[in-house]
């Protein structure tokens, strides 16, 4: 009866950390912790406002920085309408260089321009195909749409090195720069692992994945160096919401 | 006899202790949370299976006695 007890109580968290963990897991980016829904709703939120870019240019940039409606912003601000790497690469190493005052520029120097239209070496066949699906998707019209892909947006992003990352922004900034700042949609890696959107609150990838990792890792560990010994009340709840974690990260 | 049956470390334990630390390091270097994740569904369940065996084998034990 006791050892029922302890299976109903065990299996109703595990259920519903299972839930919880899952309807997260939906909510985030593939690889970490970034708030999806509120995500979608601002880009949801930005995506009509064509005319109104200057306004909410400060607003964008308050929280930490948006690298392509900062570059692409300020390239208009410029009046550069039609911009060049080289323009796009200079707003983004200033860009850097203000947020990290030790920001390693060189990949950003190293970006080989004729990467952007004839090969783009950075990208393997399947991350080239995704990336044309959505460039498709951002000049396109369909909110709905648009915002169905961007799970597979943070995903390919988050496949790319640190990097590759800079390069893939300078390519979309300069191919998609008009379309992507008519349309006031920011895309962002302002950091080697972090996803903004403008106006968001960052969240630091991957921190309570990790912080469930390494609490289920060192669970096991000692359970397995007999620190931990079975006999105590607490071990089959904590098993089963190892087990729920375990299995709601693989799902 | 219970207590070195409970709190013996065996070679399986130090297989499974092995393979979740190289998880660990595997998956932060190839940021692949799954492996990790793998890792801690299967220790779930062979910890319990470990547990389980081990009480059932006190059990004989103490019938035996």
């Amino acid at each position: 009866m006791k050892n029922f007890f302890y299976l109903a109580i065990t299996l109703c968290i595990a259920t519903g950390l299972i839930f919880v963990s899952c309807d997260k897991a939906n909510n985030d980016d593939l690889n970490g912790s970034l708030n999806f829904n509120s995500t979608a709703s601002s880009l949801s939120d930005n995506f009509g406002r064509a005319n109104d870019i200057p306004a909410e240019y400060d607003s964008i940039d308050a929280e930490f920085g948006n690298y392509l409606t900062t570059v692409s912003l300020a390239l208009i601000d410029k009046g550069i309408e039609n911009p060049t790497t080289d323009d796009i690469k200079h707003e983004a190493k200033k860009y850097y260089r203000e947020k990290y005052a030790d920001f390693d520029t060189t990949m950003i120097d190293n970006f080989d321009e004729s990467a952007i239209s004839t090969d783009n070496s950075f990208l393997s066949d399947d991350q080239q195909k995704t990336l044309d699906k959505l460039n498709e998707l951002i000049i396109s019209t369909d909110k709905d749409l648009f915002e169905q892909q961007i799970p597979t947006m943070v995903s390919l992003i988050n496949t790319l090195p640190a990097s590759d990352r800079a390069s893939l922004f300078i390519y979309l900034a300069t191919i998609k720069h008009g379309a992507i700042a008519d349309r006031n949609i920011s895309i962002a890696i302002a950091d080697g692992n972090r996803f903004v959107t403008s106006g968001e609150t960052m969240v630091t990838q991957g921190f309570w994945r990790w912080l469930g990792n390494a609490f289920c890792g060192a669970w096991y560990l000692g359970r397995y160096a007999a620190i931990i010994t079975p006999g105590a009340a607490a071990v089959p709840f904590i098993d089963g919401a190892c087990l729920a974690y375990g299995l709601s990260q693989l799902v | 006899m219970n207590f070195r049956l409970k709190h013996r470390i065996t070679v399986t334990d130090k297989i499974f202790i092995t393979l979740l630390l190289a998880s660990f390091v595997i998956g932060t270097i190839l940021n692949e949370p799954k492996i990790i994740a793998l890792l801690i569904v299967v220790s779930t369940v062979s910890v319990n299976i470990r547990d389980y065996m081990r009480k059932k084998k006190r059990k004989h034990y103490k019938d035996k006695l």
